[in-house]
């Protein structure tokens, strides 16, 4: 029964914790959307392809991956761009909801009016401020999702320790009175611990990041996949020192 | 090596306000591959005497030596690298209560180190003198208090310690009769035994030698 709640508790943690984490690249991606409806990125080199994509007007987003330089030459002549352009925006990821790139944004349609094979451009002031204040409300929202994920996780995976620790009691009395002392149990817990929270965040984040992946390529969120089992699993084996002190000091 | 524990002058009081001294002026020396039995009155310091033994108390004064240095003295890894030869069972045992008693044997093996093809046969071998082979997949909760004594005892003693300190305070009584006889098995494994008993148990260790440690009641 207790070994129930306390995979239960450790996996929600776990879930939550690692979610949290996520939101870091999951905000930039949305926001990456929403701003990609006001701007062009035009032949970004990304891992093994070129990333292009290009606004004929508000909203409308042609994006191709274009996997050679034959295929650059062929989206040009799709969309009208000239191949010499390099505009770059700062990347999505860095962009996150700071609403300062507004002079960024009207340098890039700027430019986009000097290309006469892009078209006409609808746009207007009210709309760019619209979108970044739309992006920066998101901003908040998303951190207040965050934090509320990762206090979550926390306490879950608190509570899973509390219990588990507490299953594992009678070693720790056990050790110290065989002349053992605590470190031996100390350290499986801590291991164990370590291991279930590690093993659960990267159960999760393996499928939160295939599924981002399939949205969007980018390699950041495979960063993300790594980073969110050490943080999971150190999370869990500290708690778990801090109640092994409690429990035999 | 562990080859004796001695006590010289050793006084033991309580902490606190009301300061009670609990032993005084204490001396002894436990040795190894021998069986000692300390009876006296209840709150005679018996249970106190076998935590100072067992180093997991200081005295208020006097000394305690193992193998001739002062335990005081020793740093704390000393101090641990000797508690490691010292196995305590407390007047209330410790079991891991959700495993069986192969498991809380195997558990204290496995804190030793011992390589797990070694370990079946060293749970075979103390649970056999301790008449305890066919519940060995019982858990502790459904085992008899006589019988939970034995496995304490049997735990103690699978990692061949220098010395067992035991206060389960043993009787006379036919219940207790199992595990007098498991106790005077322990010198056969090359371990010293200090037991609280019941001053009528002591008789019944007539057949063997051992030392009785008598205290008296500090009123």
């Amino acid at each position: 029964m207790y070994r129930k709640v306390r995979l239960m508790l450790l996996l929600a943690g776990s879930f939550f914790l690692s979610s949290s984490i996520f939101f870091i690249p999951l905000r930039s991606f949305i926001s990456s959307y929403l701003i990609g409806g006001m701007s062009v990125t035009v032949f970004t080199y990304e891992e093994d392809f070129f990333k292009a994509s290009v606004n004929t007007e508000p909203g409308l987003i042609i994006r191709k991956h274009i996997t050679s330089e034959e295929g650059i030459e062929d989206f040009c002549l799709d969309t009208g761009v000239s191949s010499d352009l390099e505009i770059s925006l700062p990347s999505a990821f860095n962009l996150g909801f700071d609403p300062y790139y507004k002079s960024e944004i009207e340098d890039l349609i700027g430019a986009l009016e000097n290309m006469n094979s892009v078209g006409e451009l609808v746009y207007s002031d009210e709309m760019i401020d619209n979108t970044l204040s739309l992006v920066s409300r998101l901003g908040s929202l998303f951190l207040v999702l965050a934090s509320l994920f990762a206090v979550s996780g926390l306490l879950f995976i608190y509570a899973g320790i509390h219990i588990y620790i507490g299953s594992r009691r009678n070693e720790f009395i056990l050790s110290e009175h065989l002349g053992y002392g605590r470190y031996i149990p100390a350290l499986s817990a801590f291991r164990k611990s370590f291991l279930y929270c590690f093993l659960g965040s990267a159960f999760f984040s393996g499928i939160i990041s295939i599924a981002i992946y399939y949205i969007s390529p980018g390699s950041e969120i495979f960063y993300m996949m790594l980073v969110s089992p050490l943080v999971a699993g150190f999370t869990a084996g500290l708690f778990s020192l801090f109640h092994i002190y409690k429990e035999t000091k | 090596m562990l080859h004796n524990i001695s006590l010289e002058n050793v006084f033991y009081r309580k902490s606190g306000d009301s300061g009670a001294e609990i032993l005084k002026n204490i001396n002894l020396s436990i040795d190894r591959e021998t069986i000692n039995l300390v009876s006296g009155p209840p709150g005679s310091g018996k249970s106190t005497l076998l935590e100072l033994l067992a180093l997991k108390i200081k005295p208020s004064s006097g000394i305690i030596t193992i193998n001739g240095v002062e335990a005081t003295e020793l740093s704390s890894r000393n101090l641990r690298h000797i508690r490691r030869q010292i196995s305590f069972i407390p007047p209330t045992p410790c079991f891991l209560e959700e495993k069986s008693l192969y498991e809380n044997l195997e558990y204290v093996l496995r804190l030793e180190g011992i390589p797990r093809g070694m370990v079946f046969d060293r749970v075979m071998d103390i649970l056999s003198p301790a008449g305890l082979i066919l519940k060995r997949e019982l858990l502790p909760s459904e085992l008899s208090s006589a019988e939970k004594s034995l496995l304490a005892f049997s735990m103690a003693l699978i990692s061949e310690p220098q010395f067992v300190l035991c206060d389960l305070n043993i009787t006379s009584s036919v219940d207790d009769s199992r595990l007098r006889e498991f106790i005077k098995e322990a010198p056969g494994r090359s371990t010293g035994v200090v037991v609280t008993c019941r001053s009528d148990a002591a008789e019944s260790f007539s057949d063997i030698d051992f030392k009785l440690i008598t205290l008296n009641k500090n009123v």
